[in-house]
């Protein structure tokens, strides 16, 4: 059963030119000229309940826009959008009670107070019964590890204890779906794979139905069978990961160790070369040449070691982007 | 009845937050009452000059317009108290895009705008008014009218709600202009109300009842206050106020439209 339906979704936002100085300041109040930036333009997707789903796509693709208007704060310039039957620009208060968005970027706990005041205060605006209250705070605080932190103010914390108490307080009236933007974003290494494991089990304890935006493909690869590419407020992609390698990889990797001193010029007859740390190097082939051009390699150099392997996703994802053609 | 419980525990816990949270406040109330009462004695020097050459203006004798001054003190002071600071609070937290979280949380958006501040400090100018009016009255020899006070506290009301109506409009063009000065036009505004409205010509007087609504404010209430007031306005002040903020509500709502939730 679909939980989220989004159909031809546009969201253009209206900006005004302003040429520099003070003239341009005094043009552009007696003779405004506004132009479209078309931050989400024509997208349709439907979403089932318990999927963890990835948005990825560069900077500017419209990722935060299609997730705010997701959560009715803004209006859509077209297109209809339901989540859990509701209209979310409804703003209906039944409604807001089942999602939570949370911004990585953006924070809603209370920057001079510890995060159990704005807990508290969720708790209420919320209506979360008390013995709930209780329980999810305890299972959350459990699972993020952050005991000690509670009645700390909140901007003595570092980033990521700040960011898991941004997930409790975003959690602590149990939304049935949860909108993530950039959640990773700014972590360490280690604490980016502490949340990714953390939204990994809340997806599955609680059947939650989450959507993930990303620009870290870490985040999407680990976490989200499914994703969707956006790129220039275009659908470019929807489905399982792995189909992305199918649908757009046309390149293989020849993978090989070389004894002696191979030549960089000879090598590049076999394909493009992708890295050339003798004695490893990486050839990038076309898919359809891959075994005349492995024997190239072979009868031409002197090789101790050979694999072929798939072109990294990030890679097809990045020329997908820089193509800005989705076939 | 539920939910009334709900939204002033609400309101209590976001209000308490706020103090918490101002590291800068401190309890002013000396300093703020000082401040009230300087511009306050200013203002009834002027007063007396004025009546040492006439003994009333515009049918007003000296006394009555005292009483007139504590209630724009009493309307003035009892805005700023509740309201006010948290609506001026809007523009920044458009610009900062901190409004997405009001817009998200299912409680009504322009409820936790107004309760993200309370000033007790204002407090000051009720107290400094509600001496004047006692006093003023003192020398008018008003005997205690339960009828005209009742009637009073009605047109108070109606003016607060009228108040708050016009002020919410002006702060909802936020949503459209970003730099429109408020508090400009907000105290150019209340400034004229301390003006008997009723020595203008009638046609005056009607534009500044029902178009610009400054006779709701302090004149038609202080009038109340001593007995003066025609009572058809019992009747049309409440419809009035009622249709402002009606009016106002819907603007705000149709404005959030134009939010376009700063970038991050
Ligand atoms: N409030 C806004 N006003 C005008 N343009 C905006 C606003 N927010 C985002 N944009 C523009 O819309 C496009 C999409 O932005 P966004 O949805 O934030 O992308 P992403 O989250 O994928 O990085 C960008 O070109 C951005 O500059
Ligand atoms: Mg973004």
């Amino acid at each position: 059963m679909s939980v989220i339906e989004v159909a031809n979704l546009k969201k253009y936002y209206q900006v005004h030119e302003k040429e520099p100085g003070l003239w341009g300041s005094i043009k552009s109040l007696v003779n405004r000229k506004y132009y479209d930036v078309k931050a989400v333009d024509d997208i349709s997707f439907k979403i089932d309940e318990g999927e963890l789903v990835g948005f990825i796509g560069p900077n500017g693709a419209g990722k935060t826009t299609t997730l705010k208007v997701l959560s009715g704060l803004l209006y859509p310039t077209g297109g209809s959008v339901s989540v859990l039957s509701h209209n979310p620009y409804r703003r209906d208060p039944e409604f807001q009670k089942q999602f939570s968005l949370v911004m990585g970027q953006k924070n809603q706990l209370w920057w001079d107070l510890p995060p159990l005041e704005t807990f508290i205060l969720n708790k209420e605006i919320y209506e979360v019964p008390d013995d709930q209250y209780k329980n999810t705070l305890e299972e959350l605080v459990e699972m993020l590890e952050v005991a000690d932190v509670l009645k700390i103010q909140v901007r003595k914390l570092s980033l990521g204890q700040r960011m898991k108490c941004e997930l409790i307080a975003a959690l602590i009236h149990r939304p049935k779906i949860l909108f993530l933007d950039e959640p990773t974003i700014g972590l360490d290494v280690v604490m980016q794979k502490k949340m990714r494991d953390f939204i990994r089990e809340y997806n599955r304890r609680y059947k939650s139905t989450i959507i993930l935006t990303s620009h870290y493909m870490d985040d999407v690869k680990e976490l989200c069978e499914r994703v969707v590419v956006i790129d220039k407020g275009r659908l470019m992609f929807d489905g399982k990961l792995q189909e992305i390698i199918e649908k757009f990889a046309d390149h293989k990797r020849l993978v090989a160790d070389l004894s002696g001193t191979p030549s960089r010029q000879s090598l590049s007859e076999v394909g493009q070369i992708e890295s050339f740390e003798p004695p490893r190097v990486v050839v990038n082939v076309p898919r359809g040449q891959v075994s005349e051009r492995a024997v190239k390699l072979l009868t031409n150099f002197q090789v101790t070691d050979l694999n072929i392997e798939e072109e990294p996703i990030e890679d097809i994802i990045r020329r997908l982007f820089t193509q800005g053609t989705a076939s | 009845m539920k939910s009334l419980k709900r939204y002033l525990k609400i309101y209590w816990l976001s209000i308490s937050r706020a103090y918490m949270t101002d590291l800068e406040y401190r309890f002013n109330f000396a300093a703020s009452l000082l401040n009230t009462l300087f511009s306050f004695i200013s203002t009834l020097i002027f007063f007396n000059i004025i009546y040492l050459r006439a003994r009333e203006i515009g049918g007003w004798s000296q006394y009555e317009l005292l009483t007139l001054l504590g209630v724009y003190l009493l309307i003035k002071g009892f805005f700023e108290f509740t309201v006010r600071k948290g609506l001026d609070r809007l523009p920044r937290y458009v610009r900062r895009g901190t409004f997405d979280g009001v817009l998200l949380r299912p409680v009504g958006s322009l409820f936790q705008v107004i309760a993200s501040k309370l000033d007790f400090d204002d407090l000051s100018q009720i107290l400094l008014a509600v001496i004047l009016i006692a006093y003023s009255l003192k020398h008018l020899n008003w005997a205690f009218n339960p009828v005209y006070l009742s009637a009073f506290l009605l047109m108070i009301a109606a003016a607060a709600v009228i108040l708050l109506a016009n002020y919410l409009m002006i702060m909802t063009s936020t949503f459209y202009l970003t730099n429109i000065h408020h508090e400009d036009i907000y105290k150019n505004f209340l400034q004229m109300t301390r003006i008997p409205l009723d020595i203008y010509s009638p046609k005056v007087q009607f534009i500044f009842t029902y178009i610009v609504p400054l006779a709701f404010f302090v004149t038609l209430p202080a009038k109340t206050l001593l007995g003066k007031l025609n009572p058809i306005l019992l009747v049309t002040a409440p419809i009035f106020a009622l249709l402002n903020l009606y009016l106002a509500v819907k603007f705000w709502n149709f404005s959030l439209r134009y939010y376009s939730s700063a970038s991050g």
